[in-house]
């Protein structure tokens, strides 16, 4: 977690989207900006790009106050995919309290994908987190492409690990919000769990989950 | 000394880092301009930030965001809330929030460039720490390279040479009880038929003697000068006088060669590769019968064996070590020499001294002679394997070999082995 202040009241939370190069991390980001509800988040940050690919991070934040006046602050972040981008996955990976890893389901990118993977295995541990004991959400992007592995494919990959898996489709919204609201979901157990969000804060489950995943109107 | 900047990545920012007076003060000025009577800034926590102009009777009031968290609130004064003022401050607002915006984005974009800089730097740090270290280590291990080269070739010509003469040695060994019990057989009738032949010759003089005393007188003097003649020509009374003193020669030779071979037997300890509680005196003994033959006239071997208990060894193999370091003093070209040999015992140890009054060993290669192939001796003479023979055997025992050149004269070597060897 980036801060926890008790005096203040407030807590700010850091959820990474990490993957390898053009799996639709992003995308995902741009997304979740368009699908959810513009009240209690605020605006999309996206750094620098060059040709659309990340340099630095992008950013969504979303605030959240308790009724009892406890407040949230869960800053979703991008890394940069690009190989070259190391040092910034690592700056950017420093203290997170989650993990969604934004596979690419096209046939010709496991290799890729797994490099990624890798490399977030290192990386974490480089920044000083376990990935066994981080909320991590696995989503296999662009399924609305032709080339891709099958869900068969994936959970004989997966299965095993017992992580959640999505399937989704950032260009079409789908799953999307799905994989967000799980990790989230992950993210407030392992925090209650840590610092008794709902016994000692006063801070509901069902509560903070409706106002970070609130959608937009009209979409629905 | 540099110092450090550390950004988390996505830490709280405020208000205050985001907006600075000056831009504050120019957007509120610019609202008095376009007919407010005045306006402020302030922050969450109540710090006021800004303000211009005068608070008028009604205020129209903007939350400012980020982050979509309320971070403080901007107020405008009028005569009255009217739409101008609401327009105005919506303009401020909006120009507001890109200001922060804008301002925030070039914070995080210029945080993470430095952090991802530091970060880099310090791998850099790292990566040259690593370096230099293994740089240094390579330059240590060159430096003692050489020297652990030699000892390693040295270990290696030892382990290598003693090999060779263990092996050498255990044919030779076997070889000499092969023989020793071929010789065994026959030397034991040759002595038993010896001893035979002693007392037949004694009853052949006693027959002949009376022969001489009782017959001789009855012979016909003929017959009797011809008797005499015949003794005369056989030489028969050198021959009864001498006969016994041949057989008991013969008999003692033979008995050496018996005991000689029991020696040999004993000292090649063919039977005996285990280890076993070993008397060292009776090796030491048994050696120096060994080396009989090679004890020239004029030497004098002191033994001052004292009783000491049993040690449990290899007897094979502390006999070599003994038979070496004996044979090398014995080999030493000194008029009148003297070996002193002694043991004794004495905290938890059992030392063996070979003493000689030999010119000893010059400082500069004392800790050479235990070397393989070292040696001071003529071409032919030595085989340089002698003392390291002895080395190699005493370590294997368990125990240390060492050496001393006292002023008087002289090298005295101590052979020092455990009274009791842990169990290893
Ligand atoms: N067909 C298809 N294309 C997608 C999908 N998601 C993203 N893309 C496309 O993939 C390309 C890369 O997407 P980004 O979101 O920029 O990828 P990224 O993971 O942020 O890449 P880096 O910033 O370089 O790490 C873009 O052209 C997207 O339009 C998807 O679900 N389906
Ligand atoms: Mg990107």
């Amino acid at each position: 977690m980036i801060e926890y202040d008790e005096q203040q009241r407030k807590l700010v939370l850091k959820l990474v989207y990490y993957g390898p190069a053009l799996s639709g991390k992003t995308t995902n980001l741009l997304c979740l900006h368009d699908l959810l509800s513009n009240e209690g988040r605020g605006e999309l940050m996206v750094l620098d790009t060059v040709d659309d690919r990340t340099i630095y991070f992008d950013l969504l934040p979303f605030f959240y106050v308790s009724p009892s006046g406890f407040r949230i602050k869960l800053k979703v972040f991008t890394v940069p995919g690009q190989v070259r981008h190391d040092a910034t996955r690592k700056a950017v990976l420093q203290r997170a309290d989650g993990i969604v890893f934004v596979a690419d389901s096209q046939k010709g990118e496991m290799a890729n994908n797994a490099e990624s993977f890798a490399n977030l295995e290192r990386n974490l541990s480089f920044v000083g987190l376990a990935i066994g004991k981080l909320p991590l959400v696995i989503q296999f992007n662009k399924r609305d492409l032709d080339a891709i592995i099958t869900p068969e494919e994936i959970s004989g990959t997966w299965g095993p690990t017992g992580l959640p898996v999505v399937l989704a489709s950032a260009l079409r919204g789908d799953g999307i919000v799905e994989t967000y609201e799980q990790v989230v979901s992950l993210i407030y157990d392992a925090l209650d769990s840590r610092l008794g969000l709902t016994s000692r804060l006063g801070v509901e489950k069902a509560d903070f989950l409706r106002s970070v995943t609130r959608r937009q109107q009209g979409y629905q | 000394m540099d110092r450090r900047l550390d950004f988390i990545v996505g830490r709280e920012i405020g208000l205050r880092q985001l907006l600075n007076t000056a831009d504050a003060l120019m957007l509120l000025e610019g609202a008095v301009r376009a007919g407010a009577c005045g306006g402020e800034i302030v922050a969450a926590d109540g710090a006021l930030l800004a303000s211009c102009g005068d608070a008028g009777p009604w205020k129209v009031l903007r939350p400012i965001l980020v982050e979509g968290e309320p971070v403080g609130a901007l107020s405008l004064f009028g005569a009255g809330v009217t739409p101008l003022l609401e327009g105005v401050a919506d303009m401020l607002h909006t120009a507001l929030h890109t200001l922060v915006f804008g301002a925030m984005k070039r914070l995080l974009t210029s945080e993470t460039h430095t952090a991802v800089i530091n970060q880099t730097y310090d791998e850099l740090l790292e990566t040259n720490r690593r370096l230099a270290q293994s740089e240094r280590q390579y330059r240590e291990l060159a430096e003692t390279l050489e020297i652990k080269v030699h000892e390693r070739t040295k270990e290696l010509s030892r382990a290598y040479a003693a090999m060779l003469q263990r092996e050498k040695l255990a044919s030779v060994g076997q070889l000499a009880a092969g023989m020793a019990h071929e010789i065994n057989n026959p030397i034991g009738f040759v002595i038993s038929n010896l001893a035979t032949l002693q007392r037949y010759a004694a009853k052949l003089k006693e027959m002949l003697a009376f022969y001489r005393l009782g017959c001789e007188s009855h012979l016909p003097p003929p017959l009797m000068n011809e008797a005499n003649e015949r003794r005369q020509e056989l030489k028969i009374d050198f021959i009864l006088n001498d006969l016994d003193e041949l057989t008991a020669q013969s008999l003692d030779g033979a008995e050496r060669v018996k005991k000689l071979v029991a020696d040999l037997r004993g000292f090649s300890h063919v039977d005996e590769i285990n280890e076993m509680p070993t008397d060292l005196n009776a090796e030491l003994e048994q050696t120096l019968s060994v080396l009989g033959h090679e004890v020239r006239e004029g030497t004098v071997i002191e033994r001052r064996l004292a009783p000491i208990p049993r040690v449990t060894l290899r007897p094979a193999l502390i006999s070599l070590a003994f038979l070496n370091v004996i044979r090398n003093a014995l080999q030493l070209k000194v008029p009148a020499l003297v070996l002193a040999i002694s043991t004794e015992a004495g905290q938890g140890q059992v030392r063996v001294r070979i003493a000689d009054n030999g010119p000893g060993i010059p400082a500069g290669i004392r800790n050479r002679v235990f070397d393989p192939f070292f040696t001071t001796k003529d071409v032919g003479e030595g085989t340089g394997m002698g003392l390291n023979m002895a080395y190699q055997a005493v370590n294997s025992c368990g125990g240390t070999i060492s050496l001393e050149c006292p002023p008087g004269g002289g090298t005295i070597f101590t052979i020092a082995l455990p009274e009791e060897r842990d169990a290893s």
